[in-house]
């Protein structure tokens, strides 16, 4: 795949954390690291967020980061909508930025099929012979 | 992760970040905010993926897929 780029270099952990707090604020919820996810989550985003990583590589760290679960609460959206907005900066078709935003998204929240795997992989396989 | 139900295990205080007004006027970060709000009720607060290794997230349909679509068909004609 030649579609490698420094994909979440726009989103640092200072990002990432005043997004959590936003969330959690609209929800009266309580903004607060995690005692076991934190500081590794941390350390795992600011090692490689600047990275040039394949578009693939970038999803599965916010999937990762989603599952260590930094904060209390809302890790989810926080790291699904950062995954949707990288998808949006492709620029695709409206349908097609849909179904790949949606794809990446279930893939970040930890919910996606094996078949929706096998989609968004062959998605990024396309992808990359596209964008060069 | 359990310190947010029984935060006397291990107190770690709650974060009240200032968040930087460069950061929070930046169009990225109030794009990804305003999908991130939008989205926010399909997810569960508590932080489920870890814990049993399966995440949660409520179905959308696909009538936004088909407004797409016909709008797209409705485009060409």
């Amino acid at each position: 795949m030649a579609s490698s780029r420094r994909w979440l270099a726009d989103y640092s952990w200072e990002f990432v954390t005043a997004q959590n707090a936003l969330l959690c604020q609209a929800k009266n919820a309580l903004h607060k690291p995690t005692s076991d996810g934190h500081d590794v989550t941390k350390r795992l985003w600011e090692s490689r967020q600047r990275e040039v990583l394949r578009l693939d590589e970038a999803v599965d760290l916010c999937r990762r980061c989603h599952r260590l679960a930094p904060f209390c609460f809302y890790n989810g959206n926080t790291f699904a909508a950062i995954i949707r907005d990288v998808i949006l900066s492709l620029e695709l078709p409206a349908d097609q930025a849909y179904v790949v935003r949606s794809l990446a998204g279930h893939i970040v929240a930890g919910v996606a099929t094996a078949e929706e795997e096998k989609a968004f992989r062959e998605f990024c396989e396309s992808f990359g012979s596209s964008d060069s | 992760m359990d310190d947010c139900a029984f935060p006397s295990r291990e107190y770690l205080p709650a974060m009240k970040p200032a968040i930087d007004p460069k950061l929070r006027n930046n169009p990225v970060f109030q794009r990804v905010l305003a999908d991130a709000m939008a989205i926010q009720d399909r997810f569960s607060a508590e932080p489920v993926y870890g814990k049993t290794g399966k995440g949660s997230l409520k179905s959308t349909g696909i009538a936004e897929l088909q407004r797409i679509k016909s709008a797209k068909k409705s485009h060409r004609r």
